[in-house]
């Protein structure tokens, strides 16, 4: 299968994504927020699964057990702890009362829907020439990820900033942000590689050079 | 750089201590013309289609004009007295617009820059969409992952 095709056949699998159920715990959508909430607990594990290798077998339970416990738990309970940075506590209980999760199957359960999610994931290519942008003073400050695509969703859709947030998946939410920047002319390729993958092999190049070879 | 100041920027993609640019650079520093701001150089290591690249640009102030005065006498001189004059300083001073004393002064200018080249590391570049990051490579690993969740 070519890769064009791959791609349109995650992107089609995306369209069932919904709310799944683990171990008997229901679990919302991996979604804009969610992402947004993995970000602020640092889970390593979804935001660059392709590392999930290097990650400490002790680590990967606890990111494991914190994703179970935010699309598990309660979304005011989650929202609160996170807010007020008391989330250990909750997550603890959870923690306890769960401890047979069985991490493989979380994870490959990751890997799943971070399949689903590279795929749909697009980057802007700037057009040749003059615009706007070309113009705009170098200290102009751009909005976040997460209030910058539910905004263009709200707006060419009208759903709700809660159903863009918590219930839409996250895989179907870049599907449909893809098509707002598609219908806006904007032209849209393939994203580069993850950013930490850049450093690391920008830091093996660099190694390479000492002033010594450098020098002519 | 200073508000509505006029930048020459010079880009090439040869490391600066490899690069023919930079004795052009110290060349017209040596005959007057100077640096836009106090880091006039942005030297970068990133990956374009999958092997390094590197972006030397220096930003040399492009109000500044200079004025070359043909003002010394032919003259027939030995090595001896070459050497005398390249490596006497006050002569130099005295004969700011002798030949010897450019390449005095190019010399010098050289040296200095390829001495602070030798101190510096090109900075990391990674791209994310239209964003971009200079990474030091020193940096801690938490300015690294700050910079990291800065690009989305």
């Amino acid at each position: 299968m070519n890769p064009q095709d791959a791609r349109m056949q995650l992107l089609e699998a995306a369209i069932a994504e919904g709310p799944g159920e683990l171990f008997g715990l229901k679990l919302r959508p991996v979604s804009l927020g969610t992402l947004n909430l993995c970000r602020r607990l640092g889970l390593s594990l979804v935001l660059h699964h392709e590392q999930a290798g290097l990650i400490s077998e002790t680590e990967r339970q606890r990111q494991v057990m914190l994703f179970v416990w935010m699309h598990s738990a309660p979304l005011t309970e989650v929202l609160g702890a996170v807010r007020d940075g008391s989330w250990d506590t909750p997550f603890g209980a959870f923690a306890e009362s769960s401890s047979e999760l069985i991490v493989p199957e979380v994870i490959a359960e990751i890997r799943r829907v971070s399949q689903l999610v590279d795929a749909a994931l697009v980057e802007v290519l700037p057009k040749p020439g003059r615009s706007s942008d070309d113009e705009a003073p170098g200290d102009i400050l751009e909005p976040g990820f997460t209030a910058s695509l539910v905004f263009t969703l709200a707006r060419e859709t009208s759903w709700s900033e809660s159903f863009l947030l918590w219930q839409l998946p996250l895989a179907r939410a870049l599907q449909y942000y893809h098509c707002a920047l598609r219908a806006s002319l904007a032209w849209t390729v393939k994203p580069g590689p993850p950013v930490q993958a850049q450093i690391n092999k920008l830091e093996q190049w660099a190694a390479a050079l000492t002033p010594d070879e450098d020098d002519e | 750089m200073k508000e509505g100041q006029k930048v020459q920027f010079v880009r090439d993609h040869e490391a600066p201590l490899k690069s023919s640019t930079t004795p052009m650079v110290a060349a017209g520093l040596a005959s007057g013309f100077a640096f836009a701001g106090e880091k006039p150089l942005l030297d970068t290591l990133e990956e374009v289609d999958g092997a390094p690249q590197r972006t030397a640009t220096w930003s040399l102030d492009g109000g500044i004009t200079v004025t070359f005065r043909p003002a010394f006498k032919e003259e027939t001189i030995e090595f001896a007295e070459f050497r005398r004059r390249f490596e006497s300083l006050e002569w130099c001073g005295a004969n700011p617009d002798h030949p010897i004393a450019y390449l005095r002064a190019f010399s010098d200018k050289l040296s200095s820059l390829r001495n602070e080249l030798r101190a510096m590391k090109p900075l990391l570049l990674v791209r994310r969409g239209r964003r971009f990051a200079l990474i030091p490579q020193d940096a801690a690993p938490e300015t690294k992952a700050r910079i990291l969740s800065e690009l989305g």
